[in-house]
């Protein structure tokens, strides 16, 4: 179990997260949801040691950080390298050997083109075939489902139940509140910096309507319909 | 193109202020520190003449950039983007060549110039899809993507690796090996984004370890063939190429650790200096590598959260 203690993260005078408080169990997707700027990244690098914080963070793994998968909203490529370059870079720096990388490519992707002549959702596709060829026991995974076509995004979802299924923790955040209805066990709600409540799947439609009106009610006061 | 020489003098002087460093004290640096560091190194070295070809050849490139001429040609007109370019591209070589023809180095004045002259024309990194083939592994990422984006330099560096056998002149020869372990240098003043650090499992000194050993590695494939050359075709200068070679990789090494001493920012200026320092002094490398090291792992310990 991964658990965080009181996470605070502060960028200048801005304080982004406010005392985090949460625990992450093996086998169980959890999804976050929150308002843009809302600090879903900010929690996310935190727990995957991409930036410094204040409060702890404890599991069995040690560095937490090597056994980490991390998708990020926007995944970071090196220009000049191809897919398949880029997949090895990955596997190298966690001293895995290769796979066959032909049948590693559940996306179908053009492995030996240059990642940067790839549309956004192809670099999405090829980051989270990255990501899931790491065999990691943590899935952190930043709006997993922005950029995909229609076939792709079920592939996601099939996915993070396949990962659930494996006994993995899995961490997911999205814009698109049916995917994670329809993949998580429980939602955060993320709000000014804290994760005011956590949602069970019994109550998730009742969850999608409360975000829906309260959108809607915000968007009619200010366009004053 | 007044204005446009003027946008430029203000982007370099942001980027100096930026940096907390006077621009007055660099230009004071340049007008009086340029014709005595120039004495002291042709002095020194029988190779310096080529050397500053070699030099503003390299700069001269970073002008061409694709990005840059890109740009510049959808602002202006043929004539004018031409214009620019000739006068950018001769103001930067101006000290080099004035320097040289001075001091009776008319070959590689004239040879400055005209690589000036032509470079106007050229605008590398065309958009080529096609991915090159290179003999480097995946996590040597800094030489495929540098290789791929700069194989002509080191096509220059063989093609004078032959002109010092036909001409017999091993000084071009050295200047041949140089251009290879400058251009490899280049490469680590890309940074990659933090994810490529935060990714590996190794210990911070091991991954710098691991990436000297490849780099130093990757280096001599791509200085092989000059030096195979050299050293068949001036056997008794063997022992010098190879004192450029090792005295080339220890500087290589330096850049990387300066490189992860300051990442994720760009190479400070004071060790820049530091290693520039150890030009005349060669032995103070090794002084700068332990500093350097120790910097390092320190600053990348400090990158990944453990």
């Amino acid at each position: 179990m991964i658990r965080l203690h009181h996470i605070e993260k502060q960028y200048g005078t801005a304080k982004v997260l406010k005392g985090i408080n949460a625990e992450f169990e093996a086998g169980h997707v959890y999804g976050i949801v929150g308002k843009n700027g809302a600090g879903k990244t900010t929690l996310f690098n935190c727990i995957a040691g991409l930036t410094s914080y204040s409060g702890t963070i404890k599991s069995p793994y040690s560095p937490l950080r090597t056994h980490i998968a991390y998708l990020q909203t926007e995944p970071p490529f090196i220009d000049k390298l191809t897919a398949k370059e880029y997949l090895k870079l990955t596997l190298i720096g966690r001293a895995l050997p290769f796979p066959n990388f032909e049948a590693s490519n559940i996306f179908d992707l053009p492995l030996n083109k240059f990642v940067e002549t790839y549309s956004t959702g192809m670099k999405k596709k090829l980051a989270l075939t990255g990501a899931i060829l790491l065999k990691s026991d943590v899935y952190i995974l930043d709006e997993p489902f922005n950029g995909l076509d229609i076939e792709s995004s079920f592939n996601v979802t099939a996915l993070l139940n396949h990962l659930k299924e494996k006994g993995k923790t899995v961490l997911v955040s999205s814009h698109i509140f049916s995917t994670l209805q329809e993949s998580c066990d429980t939602i955060g709600i993320l709000e000014d910096g804290c994760i005011t409540r956590w949602v069970p799947k019994t109550d998730f439609a009742a969850l999608g309507d409360e975000l829906k009106k309260q959108a809607t009610i915000n968007l009619h006061k200010r366009l004053d319909l | 193109m007044t204005s446009y020489f003027k946008i430029q003098f203000q982007l370099f002087r942001r980027e100096l202020l930026a940096r907390a460093i006077s621009p007055r004290l660099i230009v004071l640096i340049v007008i009086f520190g340029f014709v005595p560091f120039s004495n002291y190194l042709f002095k020194t070295y029988a190779i310096a003449g080529w050397l500053y070809i070699a030099i503003p050849f390299v700069l001269l490139v970073q002008l061409s950039a694709q990005k840059r001429t890109k740009f510049y040609k959808s602002i202006f007109n043929a004539d004018r983007y031409r214009q620019i370019r000739l006068t950018e591209n001769l103001l930067l070589c101006a000290p080099f060549a004035i320097y040289l023809a001075i001091n009776g180095y008319y070959l590689q004045a004239i040879i400055t110039i005209i690589l000036s002259i032509a470079l106007v024309f050229i605008s590398y990194r065309k958009p080529i899809n096609v991915a090159l083939p290179t003999p480097f592994k995946a996590n040597s990422f800094e030489f495929i993507r540098g290789f791929r984006r700069t194989f002509f330099l080191h096509l220059f560096g063989y093609a004078l690796a032959f002109a010092a056998i036909y001409s017999k002149n091993p000084n071009l020869g050295i200047a041949g090996i140089l251009i290879s372990i400058l251009t490899c240098m280049g490469y680590f003043y890309y940074r990659e984004p933090s994810f490529f650090i935060w990714i590996n499992v190794a210990p911070a000194d091991q991954f710098l370890y691991n990436k000297i050993i490849m780099s130093c590695v990757n280096a001599i494939l791509l200085v092989l063939p000059s030096f195979t050359i050299l050293a068949v075709g001036f056997l008794n200068y063997f022992d010098v190429f190879l004192f450029v070679l090792f005295l080339g990789l220890a500087f290589l090494s330096a850049v990387i650790l300066a490189k992860y001493t300051s990442f994720p920012n760009e190479i400070t200026i004071p060790n820049s200096i530091l290693i520039m320092c150890c030009i005349p002094l060669p032995p103070l490398i090794l002084i700068v590598l332990y500093i350097l090291n120790k910097k390092a792992i320190a600053n990348i310990n400090s990158l990944v959260n453990d």
